[in-house]
């Protein structure tokens, strides 16, 4: 039995409810969004009293099974108007499946004058307590206060002061193994649900008692083994642990897509100032508390995660992902990997996601707020948005809106989400997957690049496209870290065996691939009745007007290539 | 001569002479088994462009291989 907590929060009341299911059993991704789905209004007011939130974790938790204790957090997003499931690494998973939960529902609001709470899970109570000594505070001031308070060892879920204002770029942190709320579920705008339910924090503590029951102990340790071999065998993976994503500058300047001064080209010149050799040989050089590779939970094989120090050896930043220094680095034309890492930490205080920001700035510095590679004016930029300026609330209110405001045309978002690190133009898989995904612009699923025999064609890129949103949704669908992908991209089998001595339940490989497709058939159904149409999947005018420069290509995916790719 | 460069990686350049213009695949599994590097996943930019496999590449031809991971 799987059990999940709903806690009113105007009430205070709580309930703790069971189920046995499948969609219990998966988590995750596969049980938030069809707790959104039943139990959301698609045409609510995401800000409002009738929308949820869930907090779910995946079908390997608090196991020996590495990089599967990822948590998954749904509702209605603010930003898009459709459906959001946003997931983080960082140990509430891991509390939480010691609480013996699956599921944590945040339900209805109390008015908007209420004062901010903190809700506490222990294996004894729930509790809503005062939190309004942290309103106003940064997220890393947050996070020392809930440390001191809790100990380092509770799973913390936080917003920053963006969320508290409601702006619809902001995300959730959740502390990571030294309790620092530095892994964010960042897109979407949830941080801005979870304050609209005037819950500034939520903390499971550390004194859970629920141990994993395996069915077979002695198969389940055999297949945790197992996927550590193959993580560690897996050249693509072992590439994760030396360089992490950081990798991907070099490849997409190759490829002609690192977004680069607003998605108005695909290369950058001196792209190597800012690639993963440059941040690897910095770290290393510098020494102090840099740290190349680094777990975000525990178990990982594959560390991909990094500490960036400051030139004294301090902790600058940590982590520093591609999709970041893309987005606040080629895309803001910066060049300096001090300048991102300085970018990233005032966006993780202010609990904003660093690619809608990202997004976002690169259109006020298009309409001429400040210049392209000017490293001063971008952060103090940067730093309007963590002290809620009216320009840094436009910008922490995401692309599309800064756009609107500032008067862009060239917005890159799709649904209103600003879109991942890879130009559309270059990439026609990648653009596909950001039209036709139900999260709006989005990468972590339906990721093309890396098979795409001519990227500039859009031909067979809808069925490119749908078949890596089946693979990469597989472990957003069982709460697993999405690099574990590349080792069972061909077989499931060694994830699903380890269900199948853990919990007695056989689940085939086709029956798996039917719940991943039936959550993205569910997530489009909501969005649909929300009110979003086929003319919300698409870029920018621009992006079908203006040709990139290096290779001539504009977007010519139609709609009725959208709808197919939407079509589950 | 076809140079084979595998990016983020320690191998050394590889220079491989090559008689005719041959698929990608086999030069780089020749290049690959030289450097000591266990391929996987790539995705290959020839002269500027990216090519598959079955392409040929020919004398003076350079290529880059990446790892093919993906972003986060």
């Amino acid at each position: 039995m799987f059990s999940i907590l709903r806690i009113n929060t105007a009430t205070g009341e709580t309930k703790r409810e069971s189920y046995d299911t499948k969609e219990y059993l998966l988590g995750a991704r596969t049980l938030s969004s069809r707790l959104v789905s039943q139990e959301v209004k698609p045409t609510c007011d995401p800000l409002g009293r009738h929308n949820k939130l869930f907090f779910c974790t995946g079908a390997l938790v608090g196991t020996t099974v590495s990089s599967s204790d990822r948590v998954s957090i749904g509702g209605k997003s603010p930003l898009t108007g459709g459906i959001k499931e946003s997931n983080a690494g960082g140990v509430v998973g891991t509390r939480m499946a010691e609480q013996g939960l699956r599921c944590i529902a945040l339900e209805d609001a109390p008015k908007a004058d209420a004062g901010w709470k903190i809700i506490v899970i222990g294996k004894d109570k729930v509790e809503m307590i005062d939190g309004e000594f942290l309103a106003g505070k940064g997220v890393y001031e947050k996070s020392d206060l809930l440390s001191e308070k809790f100990g380092k060892k509770a799973g913390c879920i936080t917003v920053g002061p963006t969320a508290e204002k409601l702006l619809v770029a902001s995300g959730i942190a959740c502390s990571d193994p030294h309790g620092v709320c530095s892994r964010y579920a960042g897109r979407g705008g949830l941080g801005a649900v979870m304050a609209s339910k005037k819950v500034i924090a939520m903390v499971i503590l550390p004194d859970g008692e629920v141990k994993p029951n395996y069915v077979d102990p002695e198969a389940f340790k055999a297949g945790s083994k197992k996927i550590v071999h193959l993580l560690k065998e897996n050249p693509v993976s072992s590439k994760f642990t030396k360089y992490g994503t950081a990798a991907m500058v070099d490849i997409c300047q190759a490829l002609n897509v690192l977004p680069t001064g607003n998605f108005r080209q695909g290369t950058m010149e001196d792209a190597e100032k800012i690639n993963a050799q440059t941040m690897y040989d910095t770290i290393k050089e510098r020494g102090g508390e840099g740290r190349t590779q680094h777990a975000c939970m525990l178990p990982c094989a594959i560390q991909c995660s990094n500490v960036y120090p400051d030139k004294d050896g301090k902790l600058l930043c940590s982590p520093i992902e591609y999709e970041t220094m893309a987005l606040m680095g080629s895309n803001l034309c910066l060049k300096n990997l001090d300048t991102i890492a300085k970018m990233n930490r005032i966006s993780n205080d202010a609990g904003v996601d660093t690619l809608e920001v990202g997004a976002a700035m690169g259109v006020a510095l298009e309409a001429g707020i400040a210049e392209f590679g000017d490293d001063e004016a971008i952060l103090a930029l940067m730093q309007e948005v963590r002290d809620l300026t009216p320009m840094g609330r436009i910008l922490a209110s995401g692309c599309k809106v800064a756009a609107k405001v500032l008067g862009v045309r060239h917005a890159p978002h799709v649904l209103g989400q600003g879109i991942p690190a890879y130009e559309p133009r270059g990439t026609k898989g990648m653009a596909m997957t950001y039209l036709s995904s139900p999260m709006g612009g989005d990468h972590t699923f339906g990721f093309t690049l890396r098979d795409e025999e001519v990227p500039t064609s859009k031909e067979g890129k809808v069925g490119l496209s749908k078949k890596f949103q089946v693979i990469g949704s597989r472990m957003d669908a069982m709460g697993t870290c999405n690099f574990v992908r590349y080792s069972v991209r061909n077989d499931m089998s060694p994830l699903l065996d380890l269900m199948k001595a853990m919990y007695d339940v056989e689940i085939t490989a086709e029956e798996f691939d039917d719940f991943v497709k039936e959550t993205l058939r569910i997530e489009h159904q909501f969005n649909t009745d929300a009110g979003i149409t086929l003319a919300d999947h698409r870029f920018s005018e621009t992006f079908y007007e203006e040709q990139q420069p290096e290779t001539g290509e504009k977007i010519d995916i139609t709609d009725e290539e959208v709808a197919e790719a939407c079509r589950w | 001569m076809v140079t084979v460069t595998f990016k983020l990686s320690e191998a050394p350049p590889v220079s491989l002479t090559i008689d005719q213009p041959q698929p990608l695949q086999s030069v780089l599994d020749a290049a690959a088994r030289q450097a000591g590097v266990d391929l996987g996943g790539f995705i290959a930019v020839c002269n500027g462009r990216v090519i598959t496999g079955q392409e040929l590449v020919a004398e003076d031809d350079s290529v880059e291989v990446f790892p093919a991971i993906s972003g986060g």
